[in-house]
């Protein structure tokens, strides 16, 4: 099993819409897929119309070993479950600190549904806490969207210093260019400066596209209702550049 | 992770809405029009996912295919696929592949059982609008009752218990415990669990030899006919194995055990079954290299077993060329004359007064006397090899030692003893290194071989030629080691002779 984090620093950089859309994609292609939404605004949960309410909260999944398994609800497709965002996930940081091996406890969590699922794709809240040093421990791929501009570009630059200092040595980290608006200049002068330049960087980017923001009208992945929208077909496309790197 | 699956028989012009009115309080429905689709169970020829306890059912609707994985009335996860899966390998990696590639190994899935017509799905929907259950209602095409199926979506099982409560307690539906596929899977040729064992059932050791053997060389042709439609068909290349093994076992009964039918009606028949000997072994022979020559490449680095290309096109092309001349084989008049021929003359029973000197004694003292000679052959052959001995010579030792075994397969109820199945432990642990060596040796010899036809060929690039040589030194290395083992594992095997649990055997036959 291997496990995507969607994750970055900085809020509303497109997180919650890659892991919607890229766990849609897995699943499509035919992988087990379980979309973990750790954000207590439980955006992922809405946009699968799932009530972001978790029996027992944050306490009972960290606390329990085995809780998982039973909090898992199916989605309205095929090979994609979700374990939904509860309220409690804001008090996330205290709960891990109380325990024993506090970085490694997502990681443990997840242990028994190793077997039911190819991917777990976790979409983070935008932090960096003692929440984000368990992410980073029970990840395969860090994907990290950007805006493409330069105070994006920063966030990353301070989170490989981060995670080269502290982070696991064997977590790898990629990037891409999120809600990309040709219509603006800074935009594409910066996606034309970093691609094929940057490391990290996959070559896709996601267009900005007002069928994206959509998906918390339609309630659903923007590729299952508009699957030639060309957000949709850089999904995909980013899909094919991330599994490689996940090994799935 | 399971989900249940309610199914119900209902009228076929019942609709789902109307069946669905009122079941669930204050939830919405939504229903999709009517299309065709085919819903089948996919399992190999000899059942092997079923066998594990594992069902996979396959529904195939408008281009798209949806693949369940479960067990009995439970569905463990679901999978979308581009196309129908076949075999392993076309499984997406993950979990599916996961849990069916050690169950299928080579085999082929096939459709075991289908029933196509049309399909009318629909969901109930919560306050959110989120599917809580998901109902199919699957009409057959001309007459006959619909389908009707509810399906829990995970963690919303209480809801579909609820719906399926409702309907089981309705005057329009009658809940059914099984699968209407399951009824169909019964009345197959081969149905579920029935794959024939190479075992035939409990011998009576007082019984006739004529009979006995009669009846497990009945039981081994049956065998190997319901294999001849899906090897004409190059469905997976087990169905020509299987029907191998059932050659070679009933070849070795009727060499093995002499004296039981009129020699005059039996000889012709032994040439018929080493005529079918030769005529499917070169096209075994294809298949077992495109099956394992890849396993030995994976002793090369990437780089050079990326070189293979040429001699991998060449092995597929020489399967594709072995099939095509055994299925001229088969359609040649020779085999629709004598395989008829073979089948009846194991149906007629062997003459009452029979003048051949073992046919009307008891089959245990018969099958005593072949497994204690054929004993005696291995023991032989055996204690004649030396480090230095030529691959032949473990060649003809490997001959003997399945002589043996399928002796002791086909007479092996007579002579239930611990000692007996430890023996034969030892024999099946010796029989492995002499397969591997002698495997490795001939495969050794194939790939030489084709080497030399793409050199003459002038389709050998050198990065090919130097991948072959490594190939065949690594292959080399593993024979030697397997050479290595070869004293230790018959060594064990003579410890533990056979004489004793086949005297016990004689002693109760003659009770």
């Amino acid at each position: 099993m291997s496990v995507l984090a969607s994750y970055s620093i900085k809020g509303g950089v497109g997180k919650t819409t890659t892991a919607v859309n890229l766990a849609w994609v897995a699943a499509s292609r035919g992988r087990r897929v379980l979309l973990w939404d750790l954000d207590p605004q439980g955006a992922a949960s809405y946009c699968l119309r799932v009530a972001p309410k978790v029996k027992g909260g944050a306490k009972a999944v960290l606390r329990r070993d085995d809780a998982i398994a039973a909090r898992i609800k199916g989605s309205d497709f095929e090979g994609l479950d979700l374990l939904p965002a509860d309220f409690s996930y804001r008090r996330m940081d205290t709960l891990l600190d109380d325990m024993s091996a506090p970085r490694k406890r997502l990681r443990r969590v997840l242990g028994p549904v190793v077997d039911d699922y190819d991917l777990v794709v976790l979409d983070c809240a935008p932090s960096i806490s003692l929440t984000s040093e368990n992410i980073f421990r029970a990840a395969t791929l860090l994907l990290v969207p950007l805006l493409p501009s330069p105070l994006s570009l920063r966030t990353l630059d301070q989170l490989r210093r981060h995670l080269r200092r502290k982070g696991p040595r064997d977590l790898e980290v990629a990037c891409f260019f999120s809600m990309a608006d040709g219509r603006k200049r800074l935009h594409k002068q910066t996606v034309a400066s970093e691609l094929g330049r940057r490391p990290g960087l996959l070559r896709t980017v996601i267009p900005y596209a007002s069928d994206v923001e959509l998906m918390s009208v339609r309630r659903a992945p923007l590729p299952s209702y508009s699957p030639r929208n060309p957000a949709s077909l850089a999904y995909q496309r980013l899909w094919d550049e991330v599994a490689p790197l996940l090994g799935a | 992770m399971g989900a249940s699956v309610f199914m119900f028989c209902v009228a076929r012009d019942e609709s789902v809405t109307a069946l669905l009115r009122g079941v669930e309080q204050a939830a919405r429905l939504e229903v999709d029009a009517p299309v065709r689709a085919v819903r089948s169970w996919l399992d190999t020829f000899d059942w092997r996912l079923h066998a594990a306890g594992v069902r996979l059912e396959q529904v195939v609707c408008r281009g798209q295919v949806r693949v369940s994985l479960g067990t009995g009335a439970d569905v463990a996860a679901e999978f979308m696929l581009d196309e129908a899966p076949r075999f392993a390998a076309d499984l997406p990696p993950g979990v599916l592949r996961r849990r069916l590639a050690p169950l299928l190994s080579v085999r082929a899935l096939l459709p075991r059982v289908s029933a196509p017509g049309t399909l009318q799905a629909a969901r109930v929907l919560d306050a959110r609008s989120k599917t809580v259950v998901r109902v199919e209602l699957w009409r057959p095409p001309r007459r006959g009752d619909a389908l009707l199926r509810v399906l829990a979506v995970r963690g919303f099982e209480d809801q579909a218990a609820r719906v399926a409560a409702a309907l089981a307690r309705g005057p329009r539906t009658r809940s059914l415990d099984t699968d209407p596929l399951a009824d169909a899977a019964a009345k197959l040729e081969v149905p579920p669990g029935r794959y024939p064992s190479w075992k035939p059932g409990p011998l009576d050791p007082r019984a006739r030899a004529d009979d006995t053997v009669q009846t497990v060389l009945r039981h081994y042709a049956g065998v190997m006919a319901i294999n001849l439609q899906g090897m004409r068909e190059d469905i997976d290349s087990e169905f020509l194995h299987d029907f191998r093994v059932g050659l070679r076992r009933s070849r070795a009964l009727v060499r093995r055990v002499p004296g039981l039918f009129v020699e005059s009606r039996l000889a012709p028949f032994r040439d018929d079954l080493a005529w079918l000997g030769q005529i499917t072994g070169p096209p075994r022979d294809a298949d077992v290299h495109v099956l394992v020559f890849p396993e030995y490449a994976r002793a090369l680095d990437p780089a050079q077993a990326a070189a293979l290309g040429p001699f991998t096109d060449r092995v597929r092309r020489a399967q594709v060329e072995a099939h095509r001349a055994l299925l001229a084989a088969l359609d040649s008049a020779r085999f629709r004359r004598r395989w008829p021929a073979w089948q009846r003359f194991l149906e007629r029973p062997p003459p009452r007064a029979s003048r051949q000197p073992a046919g009307p004694r008891p089959v245990a003292e018969v099958a005593a006397e072949a497994v204690l000679k054929a004993q005696r052959r291995v023991r032989r052959h055996g204690r004649r090899i030396t480090s230095e001995s030529p691959p032949t010579a473990y060649h003809d030792l490997r001959k003997c030692c399945k002589n043996l075994r399928y002796l002791i397969d086909a007479f092996g109820s007579l002579w239930v003893s611990k000692h007996f199945s430890k023996a034969t432990r030892r024999l099946k642990d010796l029989q492995d290194v002499l397969g591997e060596h002698q495997d490795l040796d001939v495969h050794r010899a194939a790939i030489r071989a084709m080497h030399r036809e793409l050199v003459e060929a002038g389709e050998m690039p050198p990065d090919t030629h130097d991948a072959m040589t490594a190939m065949m030194r690594e292959m080399e290395t593993r024979e030697v080691a397997a050479r290595g083992r070869f004293a230790e594992r018959f060594r064990r095997l003579l410890e533990l002779p056979l004489d004793k649990a086949v005297q016990k055997a004689l002693r109760g036959s003659a009770r």
